[in-house]
């Protein structure tokens, strides 16, 4: 058996039959929705990069703001050994 | 856009003059600018794409759906679109093929064929002598022998009317493996068909 078949069509296919299937008005409307959705496609991912690297870039600043205000590391690493010594604080 | 004119293959067409073709590549580069001016080129070819599309579906409702589907991503792809010397018809036969055989792939269907009856006797005339008559069951029997690629041809060169370099630019082959391709494929069917006369 072949992957194919082939037919005979006995009655032809006629303009007006055709011209039914027309409809240049929708072709060119569901291009103008899909142009439409396209810039607001991209105008989205621009602003959401802008919004991502705005959050990084505060993010980046906070944390260098923090590190300079932290106190000197060294004393803060025996101050939580002490904590985990269970010791009893009168008070 | 590239313009690479030939004037060989402009001068082979036989429908198309070298006129006709730069009149249409001017058409497309004004829809590139502005899409509504795609219409002119929309109404000039949704028969002929239709009736194509329609002979390898044999399915009216599906072939709308193709053909609307063949005509938006031309008229989305456009500003791709470079022009090789043949008309543009070539390149939107090359997408509905595409869309065919997409359509194929997805409803694992059957590959149809479907012929008018004037189209088979026209083939046997330009390429079989006189003297000889076929019914066209024998003829379509001895075609189901072919292999797709040769019907494939046939359909573009006698029912398209196509030239080498369309059929070429359609199928995404050289022009000398269109030509052979076309001639091997007629050869196949002669032979076929003068099987019957042993």
């Amino acid at each position: 058996m072949t992957r194919f078949d082939i037919r005979v069509r006995r009655n032809k296919f006629t303009q007006s039959k055709i011209d039914r299937h027309k409809n240049f008005q929708n072709l060119i409307g569901n291009y103008d929705l899909s142009s439409k959705k396209r810039t607001k496609g991209w105008i989205l991912a621009v602003g959401l990069l802008i919004w991502a690297i705005a959050l990084l870039l505060a993010y980046f600043a906070l944390d260098s703001k923090q590190k300079k205000k932290l106190p000197d590391s060294q004393e803060a690493v025996s101050y939580n050994l002490k904590a985990t010594k269970n010791t009893v604080y009168k008070l | 856009m590239n313009i690479i004119m030939n004037n060989k293959i402009i001068e082979n067409d036989r429908n198309i003059t070298q006129e006709d073709i730069q009149k249409e590549f001017e058409a497309v580069q004004r829809a590139v600018k502005d899409p509504a001016e795609f219409q002119v080129l929309y109404d000039r070819y949704f028969a002929a794409i239709f009736n194509y599309i329609f002979r390898k579906i044999d399915d009216e409702e599906i072939t709308a759906d193709i053909t609307s589907q063949t005509f938006w991503k031309a008229l989305k792809n456009l500003k791709k679109y470079k022009f090789r010397g043949v008309p543009f018809s070539a390149w939107l036969y090359r997408i509905a093929s595409n869309e065919v055989n997409r359509h194929y792939q997805q409803t694992k269907k059957r590959v149809i064929f479907s012929f008018d009856a004037q189209e088979f006797e026209n083939l046997i005339e330009q390429n079989v002598e006189e003297e000889h008559e076929f019914d066209i069951d024998f003829i379509i029997k001895q075609m189901r022998q072919m292999s797709e690629s040769d019907i494939v041809a046939l359909e573009l060169r006698y029912f398209e009317s196509k030239n080498f370099a369309e059929i070429a630019f359609i199928l995404d082959i050289t022009e000398s493996n269109a030509k052979m391709r076309t001639y091997r494929a007629i050869d196949k069917l002669r032979k076929l068909l003068e099987r019957r006369e042993a």
